[in-house]
């Protein structure tokens, strides 16, 4: 008995020890490994699709760190302006427009990297997939690849290449920054990797099927092909091993591969009231994916937010001016008649003394007359008409989205499937929404109240009431509102626009709500989603841009809402854009002219003579000059004249890309590329008008003083961290120039 | 069985008496057990007690707080005591470790205990918050202020590990980690017996992997055999902020806002036209030019709490009972406007805890004792989750983000609301809109009154099931226990929110006129609700024996096993753990005393082979004064010397399950790829360990002419396998994301320290008592290595991290040579030479020094600003008397060697659209400079700049030193005694701010931004039936 009592008691206390440790096993939680992945055909498509992570699409707001633009931001603490313009960086604290990419991008080289070394092997078979899938995969992986350090050089220079994973073990010490040149090596060679592929129907493309937006294809091989080239041979990155030869000839056949395989420039006219020209109108539309109408876009970007971010104080609802256009942008816009430049240069370093060119026609007193058709697609300037179209049958619908409230009488509401389920429950069932708001503006145009709804049977009398809260009774719509059987959604329509003159409509004043009587009997039940009102507002044409002094869109120094140069950017703004409607467009990484421009500025400088036709491969042949007159033509400017020395043309290319890439983030990288930084992100203007008594308007150029053009700025700087644990392995310092 | 029987009828006996001091007063409530523990009994109101012995004992044991223990042998029939009040140690007071229980004389680990009839004394909503300055070695730091949901963090000697963190708890011999300081709020001082903080190794190693941060072991009151005892207590608090940050009005705002617009270049009437600046300064009409002190218009100056406690005990042979019920009601902090809301959106709190202990002896052998506890917390707070839905971001807290936007409101901001406007045709009235900025949407006075309100009720149940076996039967003094215990918290979230309209006042001064920015409309209460869950299933066996042979040989033996099974809220997989471990002791005679312990435990982040791990603890005493050549000795009463070696463990810090690569596929990414994601996490390390901490301690127990007592510990501790992440030596280009990289076990840590306590109590005559006493710790860690990668050479500090101590904060040096440390003049700045790589200096910014010389301010100029993350230094002092019926207790807490550096909001000029205090009144100016006047702050900016960065400029003194806690009381020969009395906490501050703005602590929000720490005024009345 005694020692059984101990012995169990020992068993007891001595614990479970023996399970314990299964005990304190991992229950399987779904993870899986590598190995397994690369044994599915989703789990290497789901790899695949983890490579995309770290693309780095253009953002508007790196315009307002060149002379493209200067932010309104700057007023506001913590903003990137804010630290920019005075220069308050160093490389523990850098960041830019896009972060600090460094090691993002790295982490999706690292996937690459993976995926490329254990897709070799994996037979089409084993993953129940067809060979053409499996080689557009492995060609996208490289497509990425390349992408990936093409982003690198641009922003750092020489990088680590990488090009297979490094296990955890890996010595550092081993590790190097790889030249520019020998990174661009590795990107073509990625993109002959990448073309290799078969252009078969499932496999690596020059089309994108539907559903695939966004994948790495063909022509954007050709795009990065287009610029690491154009960038190996710039001024700021050459070290010989790129010649502007070599960098003519990959451009060149860049630009032939996609024109003999269906890209052209966008030429379509604009309909009345929608845009000004074609150039406006392209970026104010979004690419299709399918390219059945947008054939320039290579590979497009996020849609932007002008009206609300970049956007004039006369619109209800902005936040911001954002980066507004600088006088110098606007100076670059060629007369369109002359097709001659209006401003040659500048007097001064601070650019407030501009040296007319008074051959173009220019004229001081009415500086936006006459302008390239590009200037008035860009900039919103003072006395620019922003609405467009005829002056009457404008309208605009407004769109008020209502929701249900979770109570009622008789009736139980949840929300569900996107929207609210409503199950009657008994007499006299009924449930408010929540309140409309005194925003909706019920004096002009129609008014509907819609919704899209599901119904377990046919309902025929439903009704809407407008009530204050709390409050019954009420006036109610037109009686027995039809709501008909359907397990599919229907879209649900009323005409509210008849009761707009009752003297109970009480829209405007505070807190009244919708009631939404469902029908008398239990039992019934509605889903109900997407319920809006939707106000279409009759539109007069508005006043013209009023940025003059005391306008309605003033200048001013201090305000973050107001634009500090005198312009507001229009490009990819939709006049029609305002609160709860982003019409805006679209900022693409790459289109066809900037492949027209690389290849101009590869062949001139290559050739020295801008009118020399080059054989550009597919049978083709193109001069510099021809590829810049390409992009002119859509817009109906001039040619360039032929005959242009080399200075001469780099000149009017230069300014051509300028103005063609504004708002692209190009102009950033250019600059840099260019080596001209220094001299013209120094000083930006901006122009200062003020009314006079005769309603005539007087121009003043004003300066902004920046600390941000200094030599570090070429290149981003490696982060601090990085250059700390670099010293440590190699003994050298990593860090770019200026940075320490 | 007959054996069983035969045993037991050996020794049975009969034993009555009567209690009294000294002086012949009757003492209520003095406990009488049984020399083997298991027959205890109290005295009741006439001092009687009554007990049958079963267990064999040979001796009874009378102990009451306060008093000198008193053993006896068993005599059947009538033993009267008369008891000593205690000057000095009781040696035969119980120490709880949570597993066990040992006589004071015969520990030999750093413990220290505090009882719940002294942290009663603080008239707090909050446990944790009582417990400052009352034990040597636990620092403690009030993080949060809001009354009653303060937030105290509670170090055992500092920090152990830099992944370790606050102590764990215990409660009744269940340890929790989990939300562990909230469990203080589930607890009163009225329910506990004692807390008891574990120190050194041999304390802490029998808790293994959990136990290397420090233990508090909480035991809660239990019943014991006498007449039902009813003691019932009600206190009113009412709460005062300690510190009020000062208005600034709304003329220094706009004066201060245009003169940073001019050093920026803006011009004189940059942010504010003249008619603008010229009329607030004026002040005349106050509608057109608010002066707006938000903080006065929403903040009450005097918050009131109240509670209610009620406590039963008594019992009888087969059960005794302890009940405790506790309520607190937390009223409001904010003036609510009572037009604006047709609902009380203020917040308050209403606490219920209930306890109840019950012991029952089934048969001679078996008893169970059963723990329940269930708390109701209800809390409201205005419309927190509105600001979270509506505006995005996370709602982190209730009152405090209400208190900063007091500040961030600009004063000249008209509002709270626009003007109520009648139309003159049909009458209807508008307006009353909420007045906004426009870069701020969020408004105090909204969060209060427009944005209603939330409602969390906490329901949290404890729930312990205990059954003992007396194995006596076995061997005398072996016993065996299990637990089976299970704590569940559910948080229900009501929120009843709505929608407010956004107005801002057009910039026209000349005109009052408002328009609606953004898309915000008014909306009724809408409803919706939260659920959040967590669970706690503990289950512990325990064998233990104690035994005493011959009077002279004393043997402790316990060994235990514990799994917890832990459900956190919000998913995830359940955490478990395993311990187990054995703890044998040896005693001689009470003079040599030696005792081993052994942890073992498990933790499922390591891999099955790194799994368990064992954590040896010696220690061993010398209790001098029981030397022949000592004893009796009349100036040494009492010398005991301790000394302790071993190990504890933590297994905090690091991600979950780091042994596993965690790879998944999931959904999502891009549609094209079938849809299909892989994500990649964490990267395993299989061979990680839990970190190991070997702790050292010599500690020495004194006590003089039984009057004064004195405790020294001195102790290191270190670990030499610290978990370092790859962060510092593992470049980002390698392409895993450095959270996802590897541990690894390379880290070498160091904390040390000592502590001196010293008491004294002295009974003068029959009605005069008096006491008093004090410690002070000295607490310092150090990092020895941590993988760090060396920076170049031109640093002025290459390291950073070695060497320092945990959380050592780095900035620039503040060059004063010149005389204030600004550059004056323009020429100045040239003349310096100095390129600053972190904004371009303007006259009037700070000078900072070059350190390495190279001609460039930036981050290699960088020195160590204070000393690290927690205080070196702690103190306090205490004492009080009683005479005759009157008593009255003291306690001053306090830190030294402290330092922060706070660059909070509110601190620098350029937050928000501008934020200004004190400070930036007498900001340097080139006239202000040029006069010779005082100046306090770089020029002004309305950007962030130079003078922005970490610079000794803004570090701050943080020692402090308080009255916490005095308590008055008086004593009515009524009942069993009524008590009235009058009790404070945070009476007074003394500190080294050189401001009044904010206090030394309760603000690491930063500055005037975090809810000042509340000083409390209680009037208390007790009674005893």
């Amino acid at each position: 008995m005694k020692k059984y009592i101990i012995f169990s008691i020992i068993a007891l206390v001595a614990c479970f020890t023996p399970s314990c440790n299964k005990l304190l096993e991992l229950e399987y939680d779904g993870r899986s490994s590598l190995d397994e992945l690369f044994k599915t055909r989703n789990g290497v498509r789901g790899y695949l699709n983890s490579c995309y992570d770290s693309r780095i699409f253009p953002d508007i707001n790196r315009s307002a760190l060149t002379d493209e633009a200067q932010s309104s931001e700057r007023v506001f603490q913590g903003t990137l302006p804010s630290f920019w313009y005075v220069d308050a960086f160093s490389a523990a604290n850098y960041s830019n427009v896009d972060g600090q990419p460094w090691g993002g991008i790295y982490q999706s080289i690292r996937k690459c990297n993976i995926f490329l070394k254990r897709i070799e092997g994996v037979s089409a078979a084993d993953l129940a997939s067809l060979e053409d899938e499996i080689t557009s995969w492995k060609a996208q992986a490289h497509t990425l690849r390349a992408l990936y350090y093409l982003q690198l050089i641009k922003r750092y220079g020489a990088v680590p290449l990488i090009t297979e994973s490094y296990e955890i073990d890996h010595d550092f010490g081993q590790d190097s920054r790889a030249p520019v040149s020998a990174v661009v090596n590795q990107i073509l060679a990625d993109c002959d990797a990448a073309m290799s592929a078969p252009e078969a129907a499932l496999g690596f493309s020059w089309t994108v099927r539907v559903g695939e937006n966004f994948i790495m294809n063909r022509a954007v091989v050709q795009a990065i092909r287009s610029e690491a080239a154009l960038y190996a041979a710039s001024p700021l990155f050459a070290d010989g091993t790129y010649s502007w030869n070599q960098a003519a000839e990959v451009t060149g056949s860049a630009l032939s591969n996609l024109l003999t395989n269906g890209y052209e420039l966008w030429d379509e006219v604009p309909g009345d009231g929608v845009a000004q020209n074609t150039y406006d109108f392209y970026f104010i539309t979004q690419h299709d994916e399918q390219r059945a109408r947008d054939k320039e876009t290579i590979y497009g970007g996020p849609n932007v937010n002008i009206w609300g971010s970049h956007g004039m104080p006369s619109t209800p609802g902005q936040q911001s001016a954002g980066a507004s256009p600088t006088q110098e942008l606007v100076d670059a816009y060629e007369m369109q008649a002359t097709g001659l430049p209006p401003i040659t240069g500048y007097a001064d370093p601070q650019h407030l003394q501009p040296i007319i060119n008074t051959a173009s026609g220019y004229d001081p007193e009415n500086p936006y007359e006459g302008r390239d058709p590009r200037f008035y697609a860009t900039v919103y300037f003072n006395g620019a008409k922003r609405e467009l179209g005829a002056s009457t049958g404008l309208a605009r619908d407004d769109h008020y989205p209502l929701n249900m409230t979770l109570s009622g009488n008789n009736i139980s509401i949840t929300e569900e499937d996107g929207g609210f389920r409503i199950e009657t429950l008994g007499g006299d069932p009924f449930a408010p929404t929540t309140t409309l708001g005194t925003d909706i503006n019920a004096s002009s145009g129609s008014i509907l109240l819609k919704f899209k709804y599901k119904s377990n049977r046919d309902i025929t009398n439903a009704q809407f009431f407008f009530q204050a809260p709390g409050a019954a009774g009420g006036q109610s719509t037109p009686e027995n509102v039809v709501l008909n059987k359907s397990d599919e959604w229907i879209d649900f329509e009323l005409d509210l626009t008849p009761y707009r003159s009752e003297s109970w409509w009480k829209w405007g004043a505070a807190d009244h709500s919708l009631r939404f009587d469902v029908g008398p009997d239990a039992g019934s039940i509605v889903y109900v989603k997407d319920m809006e009102i939707n106000v279409r507002v009759d539109l007069t044409p508005a006043d013209p841009v009023q940025s003059y002094v005391g306008g309605k869109d003033a200048i001013s120094t201090t305000d973050r809402r107001a634009t500090h140069t005198g312009y507001y950017l229009r490009k990819y703004n939709n006049w029609r854009s305002g609160r709860d409607n982003n019409a805006d467009g679209e900022i693409r990484m790459f289109r066809l002219a900037e492949m027209y421009l690389n290849f101009a500025e590869a062949a001139y400088q290559s050739t020295g003579n801008p009118d020399a036709a080059i054989n550009i491969g597919n049978g083709m042949s193109m001069s510099a000059r021809d590829a810049v007159n390409a992009i002119r033509r859509r817009v109906n400017m001039p040619d360039l004249p032929a005959g242009l020395s080399k200075d001469e043309f780099e000149k009017r290319y230069r300014n051509e890309r300028r103005v063609e890439l504004a708002y692209e983030g190009h102009r950033y990288f250019d600059v840099r590329r260019w080596q001209i930084m220094e001299n013209v992100e120094r000083y930006v203007t901006g122009m200062r008008i003020t009314k006079q008594s005769d309603e005539s308007f007087t121009y003043e150029r004003i300066g902004f003083a920046r600390e941000s053009y200094k030599e570090k700025l070429y290149l981003y700087p490696i982060p601090q961290g990085e250059i700390n644990k670099m010293q440590s392995h190699t003994g050298t310092n990593w860090q770019n120039p200026g940075w320490n | 069985m007959v054996l069983l029987f035969l045993w037991v009828g050996v020794l049975h006996a009969q034993v009555s008496g009567t209690v009294k001091d000294e002086n012949g007063s009757i003492l209520q409530g003095v406990i009488v057990a049984s020399s083997n523990g298991k027959n205890v009994a109290a005295t009741d109101k006439d001092g009687n007690y009554e007990l049958e012995l079963d267990d064999g004992s040979t001796h009874l044991a009378f102990s009451f707080r306060g008093y000198v223990s008193q053993t006896h042998e068993v005599t059947d029939g009538v033993l009267d005591v008369n008891m000593k009040r205690a000057e000095t140690y009781d040696l035969d007071e119980k120490v709880h470790f949570g597993n066990y229980t040992q006589r004071k004389t015969l520990v030999t680990d750093a413990t220290y205990s505090v009882t719940g009839e002294e942290l009663r004394r603080s008239p707090v909503g909050n446990l944790s918050m009582s417990l400052a300055g009352r034990i040597p070695g636990l620092f403690t730091r009030e993080t949060y202020s809001e009354p009653a949901r303060t937030n105290t963090e509670l170090y055992v000697r500092g920090s152990s590990s830099p992944n370790g963190g606050t102590a764990m708890i215990v409660i009744d011999g269940f340890p929790y980690d989990y939300n562990a300081n909230q469990l203080f709020e589930y607890i009163t001082a009225n329910e506990v017996e004692t807390i008891n903080v574990l120190k050194d190794a041999s304390a802490q190693a029998l808790y293994g992997i959990h136990g290397a941060n420090g233990v508090i072991v909480i035991t809660t009151k239990r019943g014991v055999k006498q007449p039902l005892k009813i003691d019932a207590e009600i206190n009113h608090t009412f709460e005062q902020r300690t510190t009020t940050p000062p208005h600034i009005s709304s003329a220094d705002f706009v004066r201060l806002r245009n003169q940073a617009g001019y050093n920026d270049g803006n011009g004189r009437y940059s942010y504010f036209s003249q008619v603008a600046e010229e009329g607030f300064v004026a002040g005349e009409d106050r509608s057109f030019f608010p002066d707006n002190n938000w903080r006065a218009m929403s903040a009450r100056d005097i918050t009131q709490m109240s509670r209610v406690n009620v406590n039963l005990t008594g019992g009888g042979d087969k059960a005794v009972f302890y009940t405790n019920v506790n309520v607190l009601r937390q009223d409001g902090m904010w003036k609510v406007d009572p037009t604006t809301t047709d609902y009380n959106p203020n917040n308050n709190f209403l606490w219920a805890n209930i306890r109840s202990n019950v012991d029952v002896n089934l048969n001679k052998y078996l008893s169970i004792g059963v723990n329940l506890s269930g708390n109701i917390k209800r809390e409201r707070t205005p419309g927190g989750n509105a600001v979270s839905l509506t505006y995005g971001g996370s709602w982190d807290g209730f009152a405090k983000r209400i208190w900063y936007r007091f500040f961030t409101l600009p004063p000249y901001n008209y509002g709270p609301t626009t003007p109520l406007v009648q139309d003159p045709e049909t009458g209807d009235i508008s307006g009353g809109e909420v007045v906004v900025t426009e870069t701020e949407p969020i408004t105090s006075w909204a969060v209060i009154n427009r944005l209603g309100y939330d409602q969390y009720t906490v329901t949290n149940i404890y729930a312990q099931f205990a059954p003992k076996l007396d194995l006596s039967f076995v061997t005398p003094g072996l016993s065996l226990s299990g637990s089976y215990g299970y704590q569940t918290n559910a948080v229900k979230g009501l929120f009843a929110n709505r929608t407010y309209e956004e107005w801002v006042r057009t910039k026209d001064y000349s005109e009052l006129e408002f328009e609606k920015i953004r898309t915000q409309v008014n909306t009724p209460l809408q409803y919706r609700s939260s659920t959040s869950f967590y669970y706690n299933l503990n289950y512990k066996g325990v064998l233990n024996y104690h035994r005493r042979f011959k009077d002279v040989h004393d043997v402790t033996a316990m060994a235990y096993s514990f799994y917890q099974h832990l459900n956190k809220a919000g998913g995830g997989l359940p955490y478990k753990r395993v311990n187990s471990g054995v703890s044998v002791g040896y005693g001689f005679d009470d003079r040599y005393l030696v005792k081993f312990d052994l942890g073992y435990s498990g933790s499922e982040q390591y891999s099955s082979e790194n799994r368990f791990t064992a954590f040896p603890a010696v220690s061993a005493g010398w209790v001098a004064s029981n030397e022949s050549f000592l004893k009796e000795n009349p100036v040494l009463t009492y010398l005991k010397l301790r000394g302790s070696w071993g190990k504890a463990g933590n297994d905090r810090g690091i991600g979950r399950y780091v042994y596993l690569d965690n790879v998944t596929l999931t959904g999502g990414g891009f549609g094209f790829l079938g849809g299909h994601n892989v994500n990649e996490g964490q990267v395993a390390n299989p061979l990680l360990d839990p970190e190991i901490i070997t702790k050292k301690n010599l500690g020495i127990d004194l006590s003089l002419l039984n009057n004064l007592t004195l405790t020294v510990d001195m102790y290191n501790e270190r670990t030499e396998n610290g978990v370092t992440s790859a962060i510092s030596r593992t470049p980002d280009y390698q392409g895993v994301p450095l959270v996802n990289y590897p541990r690894t076990n390379v880290g070498v840590y160091e904390n040390k320290g000592y502590e001196v306590a010293l008491d004294f109590t002295r009974d003068i005559n029959r009605n005069l008592t008096v006491s008093l006493g004090g410690w002070f710790a000295h607490n310092k860690n150090q990092i020895i290595f941590w993988d760090e990668s060396e920076r170049a050479e031109d640093f002025a500090y290459r390291i950073r991290q070695e060497g320092y101590p945990l959380g050592q904060q780095w900035g620039y040096m503040v060059d004063d040579h010149n005389g204030n440390g600004y550059f004056n003049s323009q020429e100045e700045i040239n003349n310096s030479g100095l390129v600053y790589e972190i904004g371009t200096p303007r006259p009037g910014y700070l000078k900072y020094y070059d350190l390495n010389a190279d001609g460039k301010i930036n981050d290699k100029d960088k020195v160590p600003l204070g000393k690290g993350a927690l205080p070196n230094f702690f103190y306090a002092f205490h004492g009080g008397f009683k005479y005759k019926s009157f008593d009255l207790n003291f306690l001053f807490q306090g830190i030294a060697d402290y330092w922060t550096i706070d660059m909070s909001n509110s601190r620098v000029e350029y937050s928000f659209e501008g934020m200004y205090s004190e400070w930036h009144k007498t900001a340097w100016t080139p006239e202000r400079y040029a006069n010779g006047e005082d100046i306090t702050y770089p020029a002004l900016s309305a950007q962030k700049n130079s003078n922005h960065e970490a610079s000794n400029f803004f570090l701050e003194d943080k020692s402090y030193l308080r009255l916490k806690n005095l308590e008055m009381g008086y004593t009515f020969k009524a009942y069993n005694g009524i008590r009235v009395y009058l009790s404070g906490q945070n009476l007074f501050t003394w500190d080294k701010l050189d401001h009044d703005i904010y206090g030394p602590e309760g603000h690491y929000d930063g500055g005037i931004e975090g809810i000042p720490v509340y000083r409390l005024y209680n009037v208390g009345l007790s009674i005893k039936f």
